[in-house]
């Protein structure tokens, strides 16, 4: 009998029905991936799940019986636990009291309000050494990695006893070494007889983890069934609704004028040595490497957000002053960040205001703004990159990833930049919008743009780099021509670097 | 409630305040009391309206009551001096500027966050106003300075006409000039307005002098309207400015707020105060009121914004 199973559940908000036909069951001892676009119900099946949401219709057992849950906490005495994408977490309190918070008063002593420390932290060392975590329980929050917080958030979880976990995209925000930490853990609590639901949306993490798979596309199930009886490729096809190689699918060009060239550059401060880099007209130059090589701090140096102690960099051939990132946006360098909402966009703001906010004086006339033009020109933008969305006033912050993604870009765009570093440009947005994140890096290069795409999807940088760099402890250890396969981009991604051929 | 009715919910608020005022009090809608509110809400109006800016950057200014104090007092002994009405004012609004400029400055240069800046400044300006006096108000004011704070130009209040040329430049700043347009970007995601090449910290400070000069302007109007130069003049105002902007809709979260807003929450707390004045409502019972009305506000809005999101 399986642990959990969901039959035809259905869940409208208003007028959208965000779920027509979720199904997915999954037994004890058993990870199963849910996969899905964006907005294709999977958040909404698993809060449903969850207690967070009611669904209107469909049926839920429970180890064979129905339930219906209307809160997390009903759902959680049941021993079901959902270990949350974005990190919950007190930063200033310990790991042990963030394990607890919310719930000291199970702790024995913790009635009348009263904390007592040294049980909490003796209590959660108990459930870490029993998982084989490698964390202090009374070291704060924020001094721990991405991947530290994770396993945080995961004994939060497990801390009473779950027999069902969700975990919603864990390893999103978390480099090779750290998903494979996670990976364990996950493999570890299968072994002792827990049920897993797994959101994803990395291709190449699934078979390392999944026994059954469930694709919901629309809010229906597109397919559900064994890991092994389907390959990759169908999956995508089954969440995007289109074949494979349409989405990488771009056309090579002889690579022009260099218009960005680096020499020699080095951030102490960042651990940034020697780096020597060239950016060429109508080229797309991928950027390989781990977590922490220093790829996110070469185009903060770059960009002018991390002084470089020495070094050059040069703009269509003349040395330029880059101090800030106001003279690397006068230079026409644009920098898409790998996280668009702490320093991409103003999300509380309209769309338009995002769109011209790099260039607010190509709209204004004698000190005033034209914001007839401004309308007129992000609607224009918006239908060159298909943005979803119903005007430009619609406020950014309630655009989907993939649609916030395009409104960063359309503002560089309206920047008329010519130099575009792209930091993880794919990041949590789905399929179908990541197919149009690449159609566009692909015009920006025609138009005669050069590109700097930094990217941990190793299948991207190889479909859609025209050349792949790769940095390894804030240096370069290596370039690739296109079409290089991912081992040789790992092996330099990780091995020593040898002494010669360190220019790119 | 249709979302279109919530947004409109201050607005409102203030139009059934008036007709409810209206029906209670035989004196409320005479042009004698309406002039009176005019007056006595324009001081608060001119700060808010500064207010409004430096909410809108996610900053806050809580050094505005000591910046009128100061200001009304120099102005005020400009007067003394013998200069003109128009010098006078001018060098009462420059005082104002310069404290604003020097907030912005240590704000911007110091990297402090503005409320600990002008926590500090609000001491430092108003204890420079009590030195510069010695503690002791100036008089001796020639009778012309009147004018603003208590005379009429075609039968409209002075006050009322500075308040409307502020105000629309304001709104014109907020909504029509690259300053206003940073401004709101700063104040959503300053990191975002960085990174997108805005020059933030000059901005940031140009705010904070503009609702400096606002709030030099408002104690000049207080100057006049008390025809003396209080060294003590202003004091907790900055209160009222904020809840002002507040009530409007700024969110002090920054990014959000307008001129109408804040022009609308000014007026709710001038007229919640003049009312209860006419319907022999004690002084105590009215701070009990208006801080109630604060709350609900503001409470109002969220629940708005959270219906929006």
């Amino acid at each position: 009998m399986p642990l959990l199973e969901l039959t035809n559940i259905q869940k409208r908000f208003g007028g959208v029905t965000a779920l027509r036909d979720g199904n997915l069951s999954v037994s004890a001892g058993e990870v199963h991936l849910l996969l899905g676009e964006n907005g294709a119900g999977k958040s909404t099946l698993m809060k449903n799940v969850a207690g967070i949401v009611e669904r209107d219709s469909g049926r839920m057992l429970w180890n064979g019986s129905e339930v219906f849950l209307r809160t997390p906490s009903q759902a959680a005495a049941m021993g079901i636990a959902m270990v949350n994408q974005e990190s919950l977490l007190a930063p200033h309190l310990s790991v042990a009291e963030n394990i607890f918070l919310g719930r000291e008063d199970r702790t024995g002593p913790g009635r009348f309000g009263w904390v007592d420390r040294r049980v909490i932290a003796s209590k959660a060392r108990d459930l870490i050494t029993q998982y084989g975590f490698p964390l202090d329980p009374e070291s704060p929050v924020s001094r721990l990695s991405p991947a530290g917080r994770q396993m945080v958030e995961i004994c939060r979880a497990i801390h009473h006893g779950s027999s069902l976990l969700i975990f919603d995209e864990p390893t999103s925000s978390l480099s090779d070494t750290e998903t494979e930490q996670v990976f364990r853990i996950v493999r570890d609590l299968k072994a002792r007889g827990m049920g897993i639901i797994y959101i994803t949306h990395r291709m190449n993490e699934l078979r390392a983890i999944g026994d059954a798979v469930t694709v919901l596309r629309d809010g229906e199930t597109a397919h559900t069934g064994r890991l092994a009886e389907i390959g990759t490729d169908r999956l995508i096809q089954h969440m995007v609704g289109r074949e494979v190689a349409q989405i990488y699918e771009r056309e090579h060009l002889e690579p022009g004028e260099v218009l960005l060239e680096v020499r020699d550059l080095c951030v102490q401060r960042s651990n940034l040595q020697g780096i020597s880099l060239t950016l060429r007209r109508g080229e797309i130059t991928g950027m390989a490497g781990l977590i922490g090589a220093g790829r996110t701090e070469l185009c903060r140096a770059i960009f002018g957000v991390d002084t470089p102690d020495s070094g050059e960099v040069m703009v269509q051939g003349k040395p330029a002053r880059i101090r800030s990132p106001r003279d690397a946006v006068s230079a026409g360098i644009a920098l898409v960040t790998e996280d668009r909402q702490i320093s991409g966009l103003a999300l509380r703001l309209p769309i338009g205001y995002n769109v011209t906010l790099a260039n607010v004086e190509r709209i204004s006339r004698m000190g005033f703004l034209d914001l007839k033009e401004e309308s007129r020109a992000s609607s224009e933008l918006g239908k060159r990159m298909s943005l979803k969305s119903s005007s430009p006033s619609q406020l950014a912050g309630t655009l989907s990833g993939g649609n916030q993604q395009k409104v960063v870009i359309a503002k560089w765009l309206f920047r008329q930049s010519s130099i575009f570093l792209f930091d993880e440009p794919t990041r949590g947005i789905d399929i179908g919008a990541k197919a149009e994140v690449f159609e566009l890096m692909g015009e920006l290069a025609r138009n005669g743009a050069a590109i700097l795409m930094v990217s941990s999807e190793l299948t991207e940088l190889q479909h859609v780099a025209d050349r792949v760099v790769v940095m390894r402890q804030g240096r370069i250890s290596g370039v690739l021509p296109r079409g290089c396969s991912q081992e040789q981009m790992m092996k330099l991604a990780v091995m020593e670097p040898t002494m010669t051929g360190s220019a790119a | 409630m249709s979302r279109k009715l919530q947004k409109f919910l201050p607005f409102l608020s203030l139009i059934i305040l008036f007709v409810a005022l209206s029906v209670a009090s035989p004196y409320f809608l005479t042009a004698n009391n309406l002039a009176s509110v005019a007056r006595q809400t324009a001081v608060f109006n001119t700060m808010a309206l500064g207010m409004t800016i430096v909410i809108i950057t996610g900053g806050i200014d809580l050094s505005v009551g000591s910046i009128l104090g100061l200001a009304g007092l120099g102005g005020a002994m400009a007067l003394e001096a013998g200069y003109p009405v128009v010098i006078g004012v001018l060098v009462g609004v420059l005082i104002g500027t310069g404290c604003g400029f020097l907030n912005g400055l240590l704000i911007t240069r110091l990297g402090i966050p503005p409320f600990v800046v002008t926590l500090g400044t609000l001491g430092v300006y108003r204890g420079v106003a009590l030195i510069v006096s010695n503690g002791l108000p100036v008089h001796k004011i020639p009778a012309g300075f009147s004018f603003i704070g208590e005379g009429n130009l075609l039968g409209i209040p002075v006050v009322l006409w500075m308040l409307v040329i502020c105000a629309v430049a304001v709104h014109v700043i907020l909504e029509h000039t690259r300053l206003g347009r940073y401004a709101f970007a700063i104040g959503s995601n300053r990191v975002a307005a960085i990174y997108a090449g805005i020059p933030v910290n000059f901005h940031i400070t140009a705010v904070y002098a503009i609702g400096g000069a606002l709030s030099g302007l408002a104690g000049m109007i207080e100057a006049s309207r008390l025809m003396t130069g209080q060294p003590t003049a202003g004091q907790g105002y900055e209160l009222q400015a904020i809840a002002a902007v507040v009530i409007g809709g700024g969110s002090l979260n920054g990014g959000e707020g307008s001129v109408v807003g804040t022009l609308i929450g000014a007026f709710i707390m001038g007229l919640l105060s003049n009312g209860a004045d006419l319907l022999n409502i004690s002084n105590y019972w009215q701070q009990v009121i208006i801080g109630s009305v604060i709350i609900l506000a503001v409470t109002l809005d969220e629940i708005r914004k959270r219906r929006a999101a």
